[in-house]
């Protein structure tokens, strides 16, 4: 299974929304979301998921954001599909309780044990009743503790400071987490797609475009490949600059590109085609949804 | 010099906001507590007088200058009824700290006494690009150190207009100014295109060809430089400004009734702007 863990900006969490609701992934795809900010895109995001009986995690301890301590809001999103999620560290212990206390155990439980600080206290937690599933963050002091339901959780994607900046590594390797974690003794494997760890609210004026498609090179490595605008001195002239872009991905798309099509890569594509900007906000949106329905495919294919 | 460095944050947008709103402010509420004696009984007009005069006694920063600034050219000698103000106006690769447009496009960097001036010259440059007539507005201690960096533009430089903030608060006395005089050899049309929004550079086009561009939105940009580009200069300059003119509009009955210690935090906020409440200031801070 693979675990996209998504932070709850407002079109990450339409990413997954519409890969439900246009049906492009199966069971095979858990994603867990951190709520940041309380949003009507974050219910009507989890009452698509319970619609469709798919099945999604939500972190009741967020570690970012604005609503770090709201767990009666990040609770009130939990039931049938919705399973909570704990992260662990100071305050995984008064989240645990704060779920028992409503009837949850152990078992129906997602723990994320990203620190290996916190190692101690997952032991403590977690260690006679398992959680359903631990994402863990792949580092030998921390892989040694987890033992049931081991999910490897790992920031794949390499962020520059500056979109311009992606121009001088224009390929890379995203993860090969799928074609080890099984033989790692893990049931499944998660990351945080072409966002990447890092959270970061502040706002800006893009001075460059860049669009990040994931992709299966010749020994089924998944790597990312950067299409990045031309004219990056100033703030002007978005569409032109998305447009630069996006010929670049039409011109890979054409020559280079052997894998699915996607709902997400076709939207771009159209976008070309018609010559429209469709903001950078559905770009990423577009970029996270490709990744996760080609993820489906890949485990589609090898089961 | 830095003690008083938390006053910088009093005279904000958000501060100000939550004011009106009569939520908490803590940069409010740490700035009074700390230079503020007995708060608990003085009005919030009371409390933004002192924190005021405190700053123009003992740290003249950025705000200082652009509200001192404003306050003269809008109050005084202008009137918003024919003159436009613009601050932060992004030009070519810099920031200007205050532009006036009422015919003529002025552009006023300030340097206070917590600024260096290693960019000035790449700055003043790039405004030229734009407007015609820049100034510098400093304090009367710096006056020789920007004569001396203004000599390396040349021509340029002896353009630029030097203007000083007084001990007591004057800026345009006979005695200390330098009047700027116009410099149109480093306009450049794209600098001019850059700085409209969307709606602005199309009234232009309407304006001077009657049509606009039919282009699929990842060239209109673009194509509509290109119409841009062929106005000549100096009428390109002055129908930018008069676009510009039309931002920040505010009736004078408004604008008058804006204590004048925020009067510029007022004027230069769109939301802020188009409200007029200002009973927050009969509040007593104590509640």
């Amino acid at each position: 299974m693979y675990f996209p863990y998504i932070r709850g900006r407002q079109y990450d969490l339409i990413a997954l929304r519409e890969l439900i609701k246009n049906n492009l992934v199966s069971d095979r795809i858990f994603p867990i979301i951190e709520p940041v900010r309380e949003s009507s895109t974050l219910l009507n995001t989890v009452e698509t998921f319970n619609q469709n009986n798919k099945k999604i995690g939500i972190v009741i301890n967020p570690e970012v954001g604005e609503i770090q301590h709201n767990y009666e809001y990040t609770v009130s999103f939990v039931g049938d599909n919705i399973y909570p999620a704990i992260i662990v560290d100071n305050s995984a212990k008064e989240t645990l309780d704060f779920l028992k206390e409503r009837g949850w155990k152990e078992n129906q439980i997602i723990a994320v044990l990203k620190k290996v600080d916190y190692v101690k206290d997952y032991d403590d937690i977690f260690g006679i009743e398992p959680p359903l599933y631990t994402l863990f963050n792949d580092e030998r002091s921390i892989r040694r503790c987890v033992k049931h339901g081991k999910i490897i959780l790992g920031d794949r994607f390499n962020k520059q400071e500056r979109n311009a900046d992606y121009e001088d590594i224009p390929d890379e390797i995203f993860s090969d987490d799928h074609l080890f974690y099984q033989e790692e003794g893990c049931e499944g494997f998660g990351d945080y797609s072409i966002v990447g760890y890092n959270y970061d609210e502040s706002g800006f004026a893009p001075k460059a475009v860049a669009i990040h498609v994931v992709y299966f090179d010749d020994d089924k490595i998944l790597r990312v490949h950067h299409f990045v605008s031309d004219n990056n001195f100033g703030i002007e002239d978005l569409a032109g600059k998305y447009y630069e872009a996006v010929s670049k991905l039409i011109d890979w798309y054409q020559n280079t590109y052997n894998g699915e099509s996607t709902y997400g890569l076709s939207a771009l594509i159209n976008s070309y085609n018609d010559g429209v900007f469709p903001g950078l906000a559905t770009v990423k949106k577009l970029s996270i949804m490709h990744h996760i329905e080609l993820m489906d495919h890949y485990l589609k294919e090898r089961s | 010099m830095n003690s008083l460095f938390s006053i910088n944050s009093v005279f904000t947008k958000d501060v100000i906001n939550d004011l009106v709103l009569n939520k908490n402010n803590k940069s409010f509420d740490y700035a009074v507590n700390k230079y503020i004696r007995n708060p608990q009984d003085k009005t919030i007009k009371t409390i933004l007088c002192e924190l005021y005069s405190l700053m123009g006694d003992n740290y003249r920063n950025e705000y200082y200058y652009v509200n001192s600034l404003l306050n003269k050219l809008l109050d005084g000698i202008y009137s918003v009824n024919t003159c436009t103000a613009l601050s932060q106006l992004r030009v070519a690769d810099h920031i200007a700290d205050l532009v006036t447009i009422n015919g003529e496009g002025i552009v006023y960097e300030i340097k206070s006494n917590l600024d260096n001036l290693e960019r000035l010259n790449d700055q003043l440059s790039d405004y030229y690009k734009v407007f015609s007539k820049v100034c510098v507005l400093s304090y009367e201690e710096n006056r020789k150190s920007i004569e001396k960096r203004l000599k390396a533009l040349g021509e340029m430089g002896n353009s630029v207009g030097i203007y000083i903030l007084s001990e007591d608060g004057k800026i345009f006395s006979k005695k200390t100014s330098k009047k700027p005089e116009s410099y149109n050899k480093n306009l450049d049309s794209y600098c001019m295109f850059k700085i409209l929004r969307k709606k602005e550079y199309e009234n232009i086009l309407m304006n001077t060809y009657g049509h606009l561009p039919n282009v699929k939105p990842v060239f209109y940009f673009k194509e509509c430089y290109k119409m841009f580009e062929k106005i000549p200069l100096l009428e390109a300059q002055s129908k930018v400004l008069e676009e510009l003119k039309k931002r920040n509009k505010i009736s004078k009955e408004r604008f008058d009734v804006i204590p004048k210690e925020i009067k510029s935090i007022i004027y230069f906020s769109d939301k802020l702007r188009n409200s007029d409440n200002y009973m927050f200031m009969e509040r007593k801070f104590g509640g």
